[in-house]
């Protein structure tokens, strides 16, 4: 592949990226909106978030960035057999993140504070706490669905660095994975203050 | 030390950085801030994401254009997140 190519594929990246932050913009915008309408709701909703089950989400995306991160390095330098190591351990990390956000999705629908029409909690009465938490499952529910997508991703390059088709001096497919799993890791960074910690 | 050596101390380097901010952004989140518990959690997690996007990501080598889509997402996200914020408030 010329560099031509490969730096247009890095931009054509790039701009997706964008766009699908754009995506998650308008949810910010509308949590921004209803939080600003219902105040006390929100502060009373966002108390029952699990806080240390967020706080733990956030480290273990971090830890695998550093992987995807680290994977890209090695297969840089040759050493391919690292490289899928480091992204098992990636994929390790997005499961343990998938199990505790689903944990705790599991925990608030036993309490009743669950979606849409569905919610019933008698501790949360208001509005907004409802629409509260509808944000929380919607919101936490796309960014894990860019999770597993980011898996799939990183499971390919896996497969692919077995069979030799990603090494040394082509590894452009891995790096394009990489931003978008990075991507997926930014956009948690903002969700968990949004969720966890503004009070 | 090799090239290789030094930026996989970089990236370490970072993480170790990416994981001091988070304890310090739950620990501050524990503490009473007042109004300035939003401004603190989300600056803390705009200098995270700012790491990530530059030793992570590797933004700086990925030319003007990646750049310009960057700097022209995070604007057009403030601008959507806050022209909300305000035309809620002043109705």
């Amino acid at each position: 592949m010329t560099p031509a190519r490969a730096h247009a594929y890095r931009t054509g990246m790039w701009i997706f990226l964008a766009s699908e932050a754009l995506l998650f913009a308008g949810l910010f915008a509308l949590y921004a909106s209803y939080r600003r309408e219902y105040p006390s709701d929100f502060e009373l909703a966002a108390a029952k978030d699990i806080g240390w089950m967020g706080a733990a989400n956030t480290l273990v995306l971090l830890v695998s960035s550093f992987f995807v991160a680290w994977a890209i390095a090695l297969v840089r330098v040759g050493r391919e057999r690292a490289a899928a190591g480091a992204l098992l351990i990636v994929l390790v990390c997005g499961a343990i993140f998938l199990a505790l956000k689903l944990g705790e999705w599991r925990i608030h629908l036993g309490e009743g504070l669950a979606p849409g029409p569905a919610y019933a909690s008698d501790e949360l009465p208001g509005r907004g706490a409802a629409l509260f938490f509808s944000l929380y499952y919607l919101m936490t529910g796309l960014h894990a669905l860019h999770l597993v997508i980011g898996m799939i991703i990183v499971g390919a390059c896996v497969y692919a660095l077995a069979a030799g088709r990603i090494a040394r001096g082509r590894d452009l497919v891995l790096e394009l994975g990489g931003l978008y799993w990075h991507f997926v890791d930014v956009i948690w960074l903002f969700l968990w203050p949004l969720f966890y910690l503004v009070r | 030390m090799t090239d290789h050596a030094s930026h996989d101390r970089r990236l370490l380097f970072t993480l170790f950085g990416l994981v001091a901010l988070t304890v310090t952004s739950y620990l501050l989140a524990q503490v009473p801030t007042g109004p300035a518990g939003a401004p603190i959690a989300f600056g803390i997690a705009a200098v995270k994401a700012c790491l990530v996007a530059v030793v992570f990501m590797e933004v700086r080598s990925a030319g003007t254009a990646a750049w310009g889509a960057a700097v022209v997402a995070i604007l057009f996200i403030l601008l959507l997140v806050g022209g909300t914020v305000v035309d809620v408030a002043y109705r």
